[in-house]
């Protein structure tokens, strides 16, 4: 039976594809659009770091190559390799703090967004590498981390596994 | 197949799930980038992305649904005795007024693309604009007509003043257009003074290039750029823009010449899907025979006239004999 950890990732999941078709086109700022489906597959990544699977970030990247219009099969690997990366990565270096699922979704952003241009770019994308980051990659990953911030403050409790350190503002203090 | 989250199956498991996905995932994009515009995930994606301009379609009238939200929260707040007939009338009137007001704003605009229809001589279906890529790296719109409207890959796209873009896919319905500023699109174009051909390309900094000109070809900011219809992508003698920066020179050949477009998607709701542009080879040969004609005429009188003063002078000259 599902849980209700699964049902808020579930949900979470649904949210995050309606929001990047519904959304995002139309509050991107300059050359930066918010790529909801990223973020939270990251969010998850960390918020859930040792029940971390392969088969969610695979198929929001494959909803995304398809909606996005993007070659089919490249956000899903980028998104399937990084994501399960940031898992096993936090998995090991948690510590209890805020800073550490910040550095690490901050870490994750930048490998989904930088590996994407560069999947593109490899297939035919016509653009140089420096310009691909100053004009895309950048922008794109500085939205992302701060929705990612925004929401890991906010959804963490939903999210996160029973059992799993949880970090919270008043650690902060 | 339960979803590969928590608790389910040991780390070897996990591990096999990741290397087998993440294979499929290359396949996949392998499967993509080698078959044709008409391959099966092609069409699933044309299919998949009409459907999500649906979706997108609603994301615009969030501003709206909020805006009525917070009101009706407002309401719930409020006694009964100020819920009156008059609030509710006046709810009523600002209803009609702003859909009076959408109305009139859509008038205007489809007033501009006809009168771009009738001044460019283009004739082509008006297409809504039902949704925007959701990809930064994509500088692409959805609109609402497909190939069963008899809209075709390469069509060109235009807006109330210039071209903006040409249709890279369709489904039944609704056709993908990537825009002129999109990295990977070109236009064969001339400068329409000089007549001298090149290629408008759009880039990731969102400027449009004009590149491919002849070294000697130093165009002035205020050129106008039209279609050249070169290469059958573009239909011809449609304007694009005007060249407002010049960075070539005699001693920079390669300098750089930027094109401001005359349009821009973003500010568009309504597109002229362009199924045929006013034929100008064929209006420039007819004007060509129209003036040989007009001097082979001309010729003709003016030797008509020399042959009946020739005779004139001969009979003079025979009765002076």
């Amino acid at each position: 039976m599902m849980g209700p950890d699964r049902i808020a990732v579930l949900v979470g999941a649904a949210l995050a594809v309606l929001l990047q078709i519904a959304l995002a086109p139309y509050i991107a700022i300059g050359p930066a659009m918010p790529n909801f489906v990223v973020v939270f597959a990251i969010l998850v990544a960390v918020s859930r770091p040792h029940a971390y699977g392969a088969v969610l970030p695979f198929v929001l990247g494959l909803l995304f190559d398809l909606f996005s219009g993007g070659p089919v099969g490249a956000m899903a690997f980028v998104l399937t390799a990084f994501s399960f990366l940031i898992a096993r990565l936090y998995s090991s270096l948690e510590n209890d703090t805020l800073f550490m699922p910040l550095a690490m979704m901050a870490l994750g952003l930048l490998l989904v967004e930088l590996s994407y241009g560069l999947f593109l770019m490899m297939f035919g994308y016509s653009a140089g590498l420096f310009e691909a980051l100053a004009y895309r990659v950048a922008p794109c990953f500085a939205y992302d981390l701060v929705i990612a911030v925004i929401l890991y403050l906010f959804t963490s409790r939903f999210l996160r596994q029973s059992g799993t350190a949880h970090h919270n503002i008043t650690q902060l203090r | 197949m339960p979803l590969n989250f928590p608790q389910n199956g040991s780390p070897a498991t996990r591990n096999i799930v990741l290397v087998a996905l993440l294979i499929v995932s290359l396949v996949l994009v392998t499967v993509y980038a080698r078959e044709g515009e008409a391959g099966p995930i092609h069409s699933v994606q044309n299919a998949i992305t009409g459907g999500s301009a649906q979706v997108s379609r609603v994301g615009a009238g969030l501003g709206s649904a909020t805006e009525n939200a917070g009101e009706a929260l407002s309401d719930l707040t409020a006694n009964e005795s100020t819920l009156s007939g008059l609030r509710q009338q006046n709810q009523e009137l600002r209803e009609l007024l702003a859909s009076a007001e959408e109305y009139r704003q859509e008038a205007e605009r489809l007033r501009g693309l006809l009168d771009m229809k009738q001044v460019s001589g283009v004739s082509g279906p008006v297409a809504h604009i039902i949704g925007r890529s959701s990809n930064a790296w994509d500088q692409s719109i959805t609109i609402d007509l497909g190939s069963e409207e008899g809209v075709e890959s390469g069509m060109t796209i235009m807006g109330a003043t210039g071209v903006i873009g040409q249709v890279s896919s369709t489904a039944a319905h609704t056709s993908t257009v990537r825009l002129l500023t999109d990295p990977n699109s070109g236009a064969a174009v001339m400068i329409q003074s000089s007549r001298e051909n090149g290629i408008v390309r759009g880039s990731i900094n969102g400027l449009l290039y004009l590149e491919d000109l002849k070294e000697d070809v130093i165009p002035e900011v205020g050129d106008v750029i039209v279609t050249s219809g070169l290469g059958g992508s573009y239909e011809r003698g449609l304007i694009v823009g005007a060249v407002v920066s010049v960075n070539k020179s005699a001693n920079n050949p390669t300098g750089s010449i930027i094109v401001s477009p005359n349009d821009s998607a973003s500010l568009l709701e309504e597109v002229i899907v362009v199924f045929k542009a006013p034929d100008v080879a064929a209006e420039e040969a007819a004007k060509a025979k129209a003036q040989a004609e007009e001097e082979a005429a001309r010729a003709q009188a003016e030797a008509e006239q020399r042959s009946q003063e020739e005779e004139e002078q001969s009979e003079e000259g025979g009765e002076a004999a």
